[in-house]
C-alpha cells in the first residue's frame, strides 16, 4: 500500500489532544485560583471534552488503523473552508468591532473576540460539510 | 467528464474500499470519481489507471464540449 495518512496517525493524534485537554483542565483546576481555577464546570468540561476526544481517537486508532484518512480531495475541501472561515473570522471582527466603537454594541472588545473565537471552529465544520458534499464542475 | 471507474472495478472483482486502499485515498473520493464529480490530480488519475490495468484515456472519458482542440 502508498504510504498514506491513516486511521493510526489520525487516532493517535486525537488521543493526545483528549489527554493534553484533560492535563490542562486538571492542572487548571489545582494549581490556579479562581475564576478558572478551582472551578468544577470547568474542570469537568475539560475532562468530559477530553474523553470523547480519547474515544474518538481510540475508534480511528483500531478500526481504522490502515484505511487511509487525507487525500487531495479532503486536503483541496479543507483548504478552501480554512480560506473562508479566515476571512469571515476577520470580517467578523472588524464588523463587531466597528459597530461596538461606534457605539451601536455595546458590548466590550474582549466580548467579541471570544464570541469570534467560539463561533468560527463551528463555522469552518459546516463550511468543510457543505463544500465537501458539492459537486466539482468537471 | 464521465468515467469507467465502475466497470473496470467490476471486472476486477474489486470493490470501492480495495481500490480507495491501493491507490491511497479515502473511499469517498473514489464514489466521487466515479460520479464524474471531482477532477482527479494527474498522479491520482494514474494510479487508478495502474490499479485497474487501465489507461487514464480508457478510464476518463471527456464530452465533445470540453475538450481543448488546438488548430492550427
Amino acid at each position: 500500500m502508498k504510504k498514506v495518512v491513516t486511521g493510526k496517525t489520525k487516532g493517535a493524534g486525537y488521543i493526545i489532544g483528549g489527554l493534553s485537554m484533560m492535563t490542562m483542565g486538571l492542572a487548571m483546576y489545582f494549581l490556579l485560583g479562581p475564576p478558572y481555577g478551582q472551578s468544577i464546570g470547568l474542570l469537568g468540561g475539560a475532562l468530559v471534552t477530553g474523553l470523547l476526544f480519547v474515544s474518538a481517537g481510540l475508534y480511528s486508532y483500531v478500526k481504522e488503523r490502515e484505511k487511509p484518512v487525507v487525500d487531495e480531495r479532503s486536503i483541496r475541501v479543507q483548504a478552501q473552508a480554512g480560506n473562508i472561515s479566515w476571512f469571515l473570522s476577520w470580517l467578523l471582527l472588524g464588523a463587531l468591532a466597528s459597530l461596538a466603537s461606534l457605539g451601536v454594541l455595546h458590548v466590550s472588545f474582549e466580548l467579541i473576540v471570544w464570541v469570534v473565537w467560539i463561533t468560527m471552529p463551528w463555522v469552518f465544520v459546516i463550511l468543510r460539510f457543505i463544500i465537501g458534499r458539492r459537486e466539482e464542475e468537471v | 467528464m464521465r468515467t469507467r471507474i465502475k466497470e473496470f472495478r467490476a471486472r476486477y472483482n474489486m470493490t470501492q474500499e480495495d481500490l480507495a486502499q491501493r491507490v491511497g485515498v479515502r473511499r469517498e473520493t473514489i464514489v466521487f470519481l466515479e460520479k464524474g464529480k471531482y477532477n482527479p490530480s494527474l498522479k491520482l488519475a494514474h494510479d487508478v489507471a495502474k490499479a485497474l490495468h487501465a489507461t487514464i484515456d480508457e478510464l476518463f472519458i471527456f464530452d465533445e464540449e470540453f475538450d481543448i482542440v488546438t488548430e492550427e
